[in-house]
């Protein structure tokens, strides 16, 4: 089912989606590097934190929402709701198929942003020091804490045939994950919410949000628990939803 | 014969409109069965419920001997080829991606997809875009997307939609080619015409309720053709108060059984009204349908 999955990818925007929104964030947190020599003296500590500020905070998980809609839109055209329900053998096959098939262009993503990073930071910005390789491990574990909004994401754009209705949806939640980031009282909430853990697992070990944790066991596996956790929660809500609402 | 599909007291309902309503449906093992009616008639929630994509209202659904559930369901849909409403496909796929999807979903080898592609003649089209095929190609996946995984019922809803006349022809050719190698095809359509030349039974529904179930003969007995006076003098003939339009050189009444016939015919000798001829009007199946329709059916 998944190979079925991966042949849909082809052709499909996702990949382009994936490009540009890490290229967006390098280039974003280049430039204000380069504007801010004096205040982010820090080298690769200050450019990665940059880097990761507004995509963790932002492009990111809007990326995930763009992705999830774009790879569910091909079975809302015409009768292909059809052969999917007639060629599914178990709701729970095509729940995880298409959680895994959205997670494919979500770690290109995060390929296209380590390498843009380490890129840029060596032949653009000639920062001194030690290439900072904990940022890939960084990147991948930011594809785990990933997993409760793909999961979400993917239940919502399934439900909903409008392309943009899951993606304004997304960006609610983008909306208050920052509040969660900002507000000490709505601290808590970053700990369940998809794109709040996106933030919190994408700034381990920066130097941009304050108590952002460090890239350390104690820091990082509550986070990946908790997204595991939630990815779990979410799947077996999308294969009710499927029994119960497409298969009704 | 077994039946493949059985139904009992199928109905479905959405808000207040009763699309389906109560069908006793039985398609037998190894036929093709015309699925007739015209639009709007509940065709395609039919189809629906017996592929279990919408849950019916009430009623029961037995295919191969066993009721419709979840379970079942999951068991029974691999040996069910379908095509419902509307050809599926991917547009920005190739022909043969979307056979390797329908391949990969149900495990079928290269083989089967080979061969149900050359059987709707497709193969030299399988890789262009699907975006850029004709109806009539679309169409042809849809039949071979359904036919790949060599299913023993095949459940078509309108296949012949959109083709020309020849590729109706061979559509026609490949559904009884397929029921004489003992697959059961249940096939829909609004025209009578169409289905009428190769189903062995026929099921005709209106307004959601099945107005007639059996084979093409049992239709022509139960519609009683109407019946032709060839008069010189018709209005002599409709002066007596007979139900009848004129026609050119006589009237035509209609509904008449045989008694009634022998009635009116006294009553023109009687009443001195010159006869030349009385017949029955050859009717076609079309006429026999839209009669039904109008009617209400026979059952
Ligand atoms: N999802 C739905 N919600 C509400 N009404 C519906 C729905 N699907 C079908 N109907 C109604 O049910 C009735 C039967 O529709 P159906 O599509 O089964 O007819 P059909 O015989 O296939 O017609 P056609 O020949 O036009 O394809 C119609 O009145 C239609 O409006
Ligand atoms: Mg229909």
């Amino acid at each position: 089912m998944f190979r079925a999955e991966l042949i849909k990818l082809k052709r499909s925007s996702t990949w382009l989606i994936a490009l540009i929104l890490p290229l967006l964030a390098v280039t974003t947190g280049t430039v204000n590097l380069a504007n801010n020599t004096d205040m982010l003296d820090a080298g690769w500590a200050s450019f990665t934190s940059q880097v990761v500020l507004f995509y963790g905070l932002l492009f990111y998980s809007m990326g995930i929402g763009l992705l999830a809609t774009t790879v569910w839109r091909m079975e809302h055209r015409g009768t292909n709701w059809n052969l999917l329900l007639t060629t599914t053998r178990q709701p729970v096959r095509l729940v995880l198929a298409k959680i895994a098939v959205i997670a494919v262009p979500v770690a290109f993503m995060q390929a296209v942003l380590v390498v843009a990073t380490l890129i840029s930071g060596v032949f653009v910005l000639h920062l001194d020091g030690a290439i900072p390789w904990q940022f890939a491990l960084v990147g991948a574990l930011a594809v785990i804490a990933a997993l409760p909004l793909v999961a979400i994401q993917s239940l919502l754009s399934m439900l909903l045939r409008s392309f943009a209705a899951p993606v304004a949806i997304c960006l609610v939640g983008c909306v208050i994950g920052v509040a969660t980031v900002t507000s000490i009282a709505l601290r808590p909430l970053s700990y369940v919410l998809p794109q709040a853990i996106n933030t919190r697992a994408l700034n381990l070990g920066s130097t941009a949000i304050a108590e952002s944790g460090g890239l350390t066991v104690p820091d990082a596996l509550p986070i990946l628990l908790t997204a595991v956790a939630l990815a779990t929660i979410f799947t077996i809500a999308s294969v009710a939803a499927l029994r119960g609402i497409k298969l009704r | 014969m077994s039946a493949v599909i059985t139904t009992r007291g199928l109905t479905k309902t959405f808000k207040s409109h009763t699309a389906v309503d109560s069908l006793d449906l039985r398609v037998p093992q190894g036929v093709v069965y015309g699925f007739l009616g015209p639009n709007g008639s509940g065709k395609s929630t039919t189809m629906k419920m017996l592929l279990g994509l919408t849950r019916p209202t009430r009623g029961e659904i037995e295919v191969f001997g066993e009721p419709l559930t979840p379970q079942s369901r999951t068991r029974l849909l691999p040996s069910i080829g379908s095509m419902i409403e509307a050809p599926p496909g991917y547009g920005h796929l190739t022909g043969a991606e979307n056979m390797r999807i329908v391949a990969d979903m149900l495990d079928l080898s290269s083989h089967q997809v080979d061969r149900a592609l050359a059987t709707v003649r497709l193969t030299e089209h399988k890789d262009k875009l699907v975006r850029n095929y004709s109806l009539g190609m679309k169409q042809r996946l849809g039949i071979a997307m359904a036919l790949a995984r060599d299913p023993s019922l095949l459940i078509l809803d309108e296949p012949t939609n959109g083709l020309d006349p020849a590729g109706i022809e061979e559509i026609r050719t490949l559904l009884v080619q397929l029921a004489g190698q003992g697959i059961t095809v249940m096939v829909s359509s609004h025209l009578l015409d169409e289905i009428d030349k190769m189903a062995d039974v026929l099921g005709i529904l209106s307004a959601g309720r099945m107005i007639f179930q059996g084979t093409r003969d049992d239709l022509f007995q139960h519609s009683i053709p109407d019946l032709l006076i060839e008069t010189p003098d018709p209005a002599a003939a409709l002066a007596l108060g007979i139900t009848a339009t004129p026609v050119t050189g006589g009237i035509r009444i209609s509904g008449t059984d045989k008694d009634q016939t022998a009635e009116i015919v006294r009553r023109l000798a009687v009443a001195g009204v010159p006869i030349h001829e009385v017949r029955r009007i050859q009717q076609s199946l079309e006429d026999v349908f839209m009669d039904l329709t109008g009617r209400g059916g026979l059952l």
